[in-house]
C-alpha cells in the first residue's frame, strides 16, 4: 500500500471560522489523505494560515488547490511535493 | 439598502429577508426548535406561502424540485435533531446535482449547544459533506446578513445547498439589524482565458466528426438558445447527459439523446467515433465514462466547466476552460469557423436508423409504452420528474425532452422517493405548466405520504406509477450478473395504489393492458381539478437496453439480452 503514497506540504490561507478546519479535513479524508503534521497560525483578526504535511495518492496532489479552494472560507491553497 | 422600521425578532427578520430575496414558498415540517419561525410566518403576515409536508425528506425534495424547475433557490424549514436528520437525503440529492437549496434548521438554545440537550444534533457537522456551505447564527442581529450570504453562496458559481442553523433563543431574540430591501445578485459568471478559448475553438474548427456533450451546466447558465444556434450553425450533433436533458431539443435531428450506461446506442457509437468531444457543463460522471482509458479514444477532449476541480478528474482534457457555459459558448460561437460536415451527419443518420430505441409490443403492458404515449400526448413539452430505477432510464430514453428545466431527476445521488415530491415543488413553481411524475412502485412507496400534500393544495400533477412488483433495476442486475438469483427485490405486499390514492381523496385511473393506455392517459392528463394517480400494472421482468455494464468500455454495450453469461462488473456500483 505504502508505495504509491506520497507526502506533500499543504498551505492554506483561510478565513477563520468554527468549521473551516473540519471542512478542509473532511475533503482530505474523502480522498484518502492522512494528516501527519498540522499547525495553525493567526495572520490577522479574520485570517489564519494552516500548514499541513499530508500523505496520500500522488494523483490527487495537484487537484487539491482546486478542491479546497471551492470551500467558502478558503482563500488560497498551495501544494508542494515532498 | 434601506431599513425597515418594524421591530422584529430573529425569526421575523428571517421571514422578511426571505421576502426580499424573492422566496415564494417555504416547504416545512415543524417541531419545538422551529416554533418561533413557524410563528413568524403567521405574525409577519408574509406573502410567502408555507407548504406543510408530511416528512422532512418530502420537504427537501419539494424545495429541490421547485429549484430545478424554476432556477430559483428552494427553501426548506425543519426542526432540530430528527428533523435535520431526515433532511440529509434531500441535501445529498441536491448537492450531488448542484441544485441551489436553502435548508433552515431550528436548533436547541445556544446555552445548550454541545450538551446533548433534547434534540440537539450537530447539524452543521452532520451535513458537512453534502452541502456547499453552512452557517449557524449566534446573534439575531446577524440574521439578515447571513441569509443574504447563504443565498449568494447557494446560487453563485456551481450552485448547491446551504444550511442555516438557528438556535431557538436567537429566533426569539430582538433583531437590531435592518432588513436589506434589495436581493444580492449571484457572483458574476466566470470567464475563460482568451488563449485557452482560441485553442479550443481551433480544435473544434478542425474537427470533422465533432460531437457536443451537453450537461446540466448548460441549463444552470441558461445557455440553451446559444447551444442550439452553435450546434446548428456548425453542424455539430448534440448528446445530452441524464441531467442535461432539455439543454437541447431531443426531437431535433441533431440530437442523439442520452449517452452512457443506458444511453442510446447511436450516442454511444458516436462517442467512440468522434474526433472532438466538446463537453459543456457535465462532470464526466462514471455512468457516462465507464472505462476511462477507452472513453472517446479517437477524440480531442474539450471540457468547459465552471468548477475547476472537475477538469481532469475523470477524463483528461486536451483543452479545458473554467467558465460559465453561457460565457464560453458565446465566445466560441464568435470564433469557431462553421463547416458543413456532411459525411459525419450522414453517418449519424445511418446509425440512428440502424440502432433505434425500440421495445416489444405485445399484449403485455410495458413501461416504455406508457412513457412513449405520455411523450406523444404532451408533444414532449411537460415537466417530467422521475424516481430512480428502470422507469427512470426508460423515461430518459422515451420521453424526449424539448425544453430547459423540464426534466427533473436525481442523477448523482440516485435517490428513490425523489420524483413525486419534486413534482409538487415543480408544480408550485410552474403553475401554468403540466407536471408529470413517473415513479416505480418501489420509489413511490418511499415518499407516498406526500400524496396528502398534493391533495391538500389541489395540485394538478399527474402521478404515474409504473408497477412491475419489483425493485426492477436491482432485479435486472441480479438476473444478468448474479445468475438470476433474486434477493430482496420482490415487492410482495404492494397496495392497490388506486385505493391508496383514493383514501387521500385523489382521482385515480388503472391501466393493465396496452390497448386502453393512450385513451386512459389522455383522460388523466386532462384532469386538472387536483392530482391524479395513474396505476399502471406493467410487465414484471423487462430489462433496460442498451446497457453498458458498469466500468466497462462502450465496446461492451449490450443492445439486447445477452445469450451467454456475463461476468460481474467490477467498476462503479
Ligand atoms: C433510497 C434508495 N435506496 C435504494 C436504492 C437502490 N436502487 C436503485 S434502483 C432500485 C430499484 C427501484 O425500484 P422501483 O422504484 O420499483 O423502480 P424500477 O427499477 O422497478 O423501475 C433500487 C432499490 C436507491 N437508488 N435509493
Amino acid at each position: 500500500m505504502a508505495e504509491y503514497k506520497n507526502k506533500a506540504r499543504l498551505v492554506l490561507r483561510v478565513r477563520q471560522s468554527v468549521t473551516v478546519l473540519p471542512r478542509c479535513l473532511q475533503n482530505l479524508s474523502r480522498r484518502g489523505y492522512i494528516v501527519l503534521e498540522l499547525s495553525t497560525k493567526t495572520v490577522d483578526a479574520t485570517t489564519a494560515k494552516l500548514t499541513m504535511t499530508i500523505e496520500g495518492e500522488q494523483r490527487w496532489h495537484s487537484a487539491l488547490p482546486h478542491l479546497l479552494s471551492r470551500l467558502v472560507d478558503v482563500e488560497d491553497v498551495t501544494v508542494e511535493e515532498l | 439598502m434601506s431599513s425597515s422600521k418594524e421591530q422584529l425578532n430573529g425569526a421575523q427578520a428571517l421571514i422578511r429577508t426571505l421576502e426580499v430575496l424573492g422566496v415564494e414558498y417555504i416547504f416545512g415540517y415543524s417541531g419545538g426548535a422551529v416554533i418561533p419561525i413557524f410563528d413568524a410566518i403567521v405574525t409577519t403576515r408574509t406573502p410567502i406561502k408555507l407548504i406543510a409536508t408530511r416528512h422532512e425528506q418530502g420537504a427537501l425534495h419539494m424545495a429541490d424540485g421547485y429549484a430545478r424547475a424554476t432556477g430559483r433557490p428552494g427553501v426548506a424549514l425543519v426542526t432540530s435533531g430528527p428533523g435535520a436528520g431526515n433532511a440529509i437525503t434531500g441535501l445529498m440529492t441536491a448537492h450531488m446535482d448542484s441544485v441551489p437549496l436553502i435548508l433552515i434548521s431550528g436548533q436547541q438554545i445556544t446555552s445548550m449547544l454541545g450538551l446533548d440537550a433534547f434534540q440537539e444534533t450537530d447539524v452543521i457537522n452532520l451535513s458537512m459533506p453534502v452541502v456547499k456551505h453552512s452557517y449557524q447564527i449566534l446573534s439575531a442581529d446577524s440574521v439578515p446578513e447571513t441569509v443574504h450570504r447563504a443565498f449568494k453562496v447557494a446560487t453563485s458559481g456551481r450552485p448547491g445547498p446551504v444550511v442555516i442553523d438557528i438556535p431557538k433563543d436567537i429566533s426569539a431574540a430582538p433583531c437590531g439589524a435592518s432588513i436589506y430591501d434589495t436581493a444580492s445578485e449571484p457572483e458574476p459568471a466566470q470567464t475563460a482565458k482568451p488563449p485557452d478559448m482560441a485553442a479550443m475553438a481551433r480544435a473544434i474548427t478542425k474537427a470533422n466528426r465533432p460531437v457536443i456533450l451537453a450537461g446540466q451546466g448548460v441549463l444552470i447558465s441558461s445557455a440553451t438558445e446559444l447551444l442550439r444556434s452553435f450546434a446548428i450553425d456548425n453542424n455539430i450533433p448534440v448528446i445530452t447527459t441524464l441531467l442535461g436533458k432539455g439543454a437541447f431539443d431531443e426531437t431535433h435531428e441533431l440530437s442523439l439523446g442520452m449517452l452512457g450506461m443506458h444511453g442510446t446506442a447511436y450516442a454511444n457509437f458516436v462517442v467512440q467515433e468522434t474526433d472532438c468531444l466538446i463537453n459543456i457543463g457535465s462532470r464526466f460522471d462514471d455512468r457516462i465514462v465507464g472505462d476511462t482509458e477507452k472513453f472517446a479514444r479517437q477524440a480531442t477532449i474539450c471540457h468547459i466547466d465552471i468548477d475547476a476541480s472537475e477538469i481532469n478528474k475523470m477524463v483528461t482534457a486536451d483543452h479545458a476552460i473554467v467558465s460559465d457555459a453561457k460565457v464560453a459558448l458565446s465566445e466560441l460561437s464568435r470564433i469557431v469557423q462553421p463547416k458543413t460536415r456532411t459525411a459525419w451527419l450522414n453517418r449519424i443518420h445511418r446509425l440512428k436508423q440502424q440502432y433505434p430505441l425500440r421495445y416489444d409490443e405485445n399484449d403485455k403492458l410495458t413501461q416504455q409504452q406508457v412513457i412513449a404515449a405520455l411523450h406523444d400526448l404532451t408533444d414532449g413539452t411537460a415537466v417530467v420528474t422521475t424516481d430512480v430505477g428502470q422507469h427512470q432510464m426508460w423515461a430518459a430514453q422515451f420521453y424526449k425532452t424539448r425544453h430547459a428545466r423540464n426534466w427533473l431527476s436525481s442523477g448523482g445521488a440516485g435517490t428513490m422517493g425523489f420524483g413525486m415530491p419534486a413534482a409538487i415543488g415543480a408544480q408550485l413553481g410552474r403553475p401554468d405548466d403540466m407536471v408529470i411524475s413517473i415513479s416505480g412502485d418501489g420509489g413511490f412507496q418511499m415518499t407516498e405520504y406526500e400524496l396528502a400534500t398534493a391533495a391538500v393544495h389541489k395540485l394538478p400533477i399527474k402521478i404515474i406509477i409504473l408497477d412491475n412488483k419489483y425493485l426492477g433495476m436491482v432485479r435486472q442486475w441480479q438476473e444478468i450478473f448474479y445468475d438470476n438469483r433474486e434477493s430482496g427485490v420482490a415487492l410482495e405486499g404492494n397496495p392497490d395504489f388506486c385505493k391508496l390514492a383514493e383514501a387521500y381523496g385523489i382521482k385515480t385511473f388503472h391501466i393493465t393492458e396496452p390497448n386502453s393506455t393512450e385513451s386512459t392517459l389522455k383522460e388523466a392528463l386532462a384532469y386538472t381539478r387536483g392530482p391524479v394517480v395513474v396505476w399502471c400494472e406493467v410487465a414484471k421482468s423487462d430489462n433496460v437496453y442498451p446497457m453498458i455494464p458498469a466500468g466497462l468500455s462502450y465496446d461492451h454495450m449490450l443492445l439486447e439480452a445477452p445469450t451467454t453469461a456475463i461476468t460481474k462488473p467490477t467498476g462503479s456500483t
